[in-house]
């Protein structure tokens, strides 16, 4: 039987939180998206200084076959009515509330003990965007659920969070489309007051717009979505971002970590510490051993094929993070 | 740790697990540091778990953004590397000399648990190979020289000397921000 490693990308900054997945929606109006990290369950109140082991682990689960997915999950508030939902293949759903003044939420699994968490209102996003450019990460619009923002707290206490937000991530909209998380001018800073005045948006809730709406129709349901590879046109373009461009005098670093690999692969051997300044290539280089494994496998994006293993040249971290095989 | 044992101690964070694994125990209360241990302990044990049927890569990047409970949870799954995982890490290299990572990764080095790829600036030839993908050779040595060598600067650069109206070359990354700043329309207003 042919092994198939098994890989699995973890970012400790914020990098995960650049992928945005579609997700199914009655109201054909909104975009409805999953933001990772941002759900129900990394929340741990119980441990609410060290978020990150939680996070550690909840990608742990995603590798488990079968783990969490079609699990009926119901999250009872304090205010108002109890949504229930069905989690997805890979183990995700947000429960939706028509208000946020729900108080603390109860969820509910059957078979585990009920937990406490803070809600989470993603339904009214209107636009989102969250990118990480070189590890300064930019968030635009309204951050959105205590979630995010904690786990935005907890890994950015030494570091603005959201450096001259309007100029650069204008920049980064020259990009594409940008999709904004709105509906809570709760907690808003100065940047992203700035940020909206510059778009001409008032504060609080806001209404779909029409790029988004744009948007909303031409995604596939479960598709991934990078913030890179948006282009000025406002499609997704496959074939744009850097890391089209050649991979070059790399190739010592390349050559060690695979032998690394290889000998980890058939016992034990050393772990592999890339280090360097900002913007020197350590991700892509991470994502170039995988690619050129020759015995590397990954699993397939859900629009394609769900839960079927393929073998794609592409985007595997994205099918890493958010897939198993 | 055998797989009844860590199984329970990983449902403890992760919830749902009970749903799918019926029947669990409950695992007992221990003492903060005990408890800890046991936590890592159990993702080094479903890690060898997984390892079984498959090799692992483990991936984690970004590490200077890491809390003191993830480097050490980290450092412990490297040193109790189950066979057949490999774990491979990124960080920066220009961390404050009381930055915690900096002895997290000198003791792992030097015990021999992880080894350091050290990435450097690239060399202006292969900076100018890599501008040159896409631009002419005149206009990629001057991206090549601007960029001082970081790939990212590189491709920040190529790709504003290609999209640019004018064709000109940025002097630098912040001047490819204000460039792109003047080319944007504001958005509609709804």
């Amino acid at each position: 039987m042919k092994l198939q490693p098994l890989l699995l990308l973890l970012s400790l900054g914020f990098a995960q939180a650049a992928q945005l997945t579609v997700l199914a929606s009655p109201d054909p109006t909104q975009l409805r998206v999953r933001v990772n990290e941002d759900d129900a369950f990394t929340e741990r109140p119980e441990i609410p200084s060290d978020p990150l082991v939680v996070n550690v682990l909840r990608n742990l689960a995603r590798l488990l076959p079968e783990a969490l997915s079609h699990l009926p999950v119901t999250c009872r508030p304090e205010r108002g009515p109890s949504v229930q939902v069905f989690t997805d293949f890979l183990g995700y759903d947000v429960c939706r509330f028509p208000t946020a003044d729900t108080g603390q939420v109860t969820v509910l699994i059957e078979g585990a003990p009920p937990a406490q968490v803070t809600p989470l209102a993603l339904g009214n996003a209107a636009r989102i965007t969250v990118t990480d450019l070189d590890d300064t990460v930019i968030v635009t619009g309204v951050v959105q659920g205590q979630a995010l923002r904690n786990v935005l707290t907890a890994n950015g206490t030494n570091r603005p969070l959201f450096p001259d937000a309007p100029a650069l991530l204008r920049a980064q909209a020259g990009r594409g489309p940008v999709v904004y998380l709105s509906n809570s001018p709760d907690g808003l800073t100065p940047s992203l007051q700035t940020l909206l005045r510059v778009h001409h948006l008032t504060e609080g809730p806001l209404s779909p717009m029409p790029e988004t709406l744009a948007l909303r129709g031409r995604l596939t349901l479960g598709e991934v979505i990078d913030p890179f590879p948006l282009t000025e046109s406002g499609r997704i373009d496959r074939n744009a971002g850097p890391w089209h461009l050649p991979l070059v005098g790399r190739s010592d670093e390349l050559r060690r970590l695979r032998e690394l690999w290889a000998a980890a692969s058939r016992g034990r051997g050393p772990a592999a510490w890339l280090s360097g300044e900002a913007g020197v290539g350590k991700t892509r280089l991470a994502r170039k051993l995988a690619l050129r494994a020759p015995w590397c496998w990954w699993a397939a994006p859900p629009r394609r094929r769900p839960a079927r293993i393929r073998r794609s040249p592409t985007r595997w971290a994205e099918h890493c993070r958010c897939s198993w095989m | 740790m055998t797989e009844a044992a860590w199984l329970p101690v990983l449902a403890t964070l992760l919830l749902a697990l009970h749903a799918r694994v019926l029947g669990l125990p409950p695992v007992p209360a221990l003492p903060a540091e005990q408890e800890r241990e046991r936590l890592a302990a159990a993702v080094a044990d479903a890690l060898g778990a997984l390892a079984r049927t498959r090799p692992v890569l483990l991936g984690v990047e970004d590490l200077h953004w890491a809390s003191g409970a993830s480097l050490d949870l980290l450092a412990f799954l490297i040193r109790r590397a189950p066979p057949r995982t490999f774990i491979l890490t990124t960080s920066r290299d220009d961390l404050p000399t009381s930055h915690p990572l900096r002895e997290v990764r000198r003791r792992l080095q030097e015990g021999g648990a992880a080894e350091l790829l050290a990435l450097r600036r690239l060399r202006p030839d292969d900076a100018l190979r890599v501008a040159g993908h896409h631009l002419p050779p005149a206009t990629a040595a001057v991206v090549a020289g601007r960029s001082e060598g970081p790939p990212l600067f590189l491709t920040e650069l190529a790709y504003e000397a290609l999209h640019s109206d004018t064709g000109q070359v940025p002097h630098s990354i912040q001047e490819t921000v204000r460039l792109r700043l003047e080319r944007l329309e504001l958005p509609p207003r709804t």
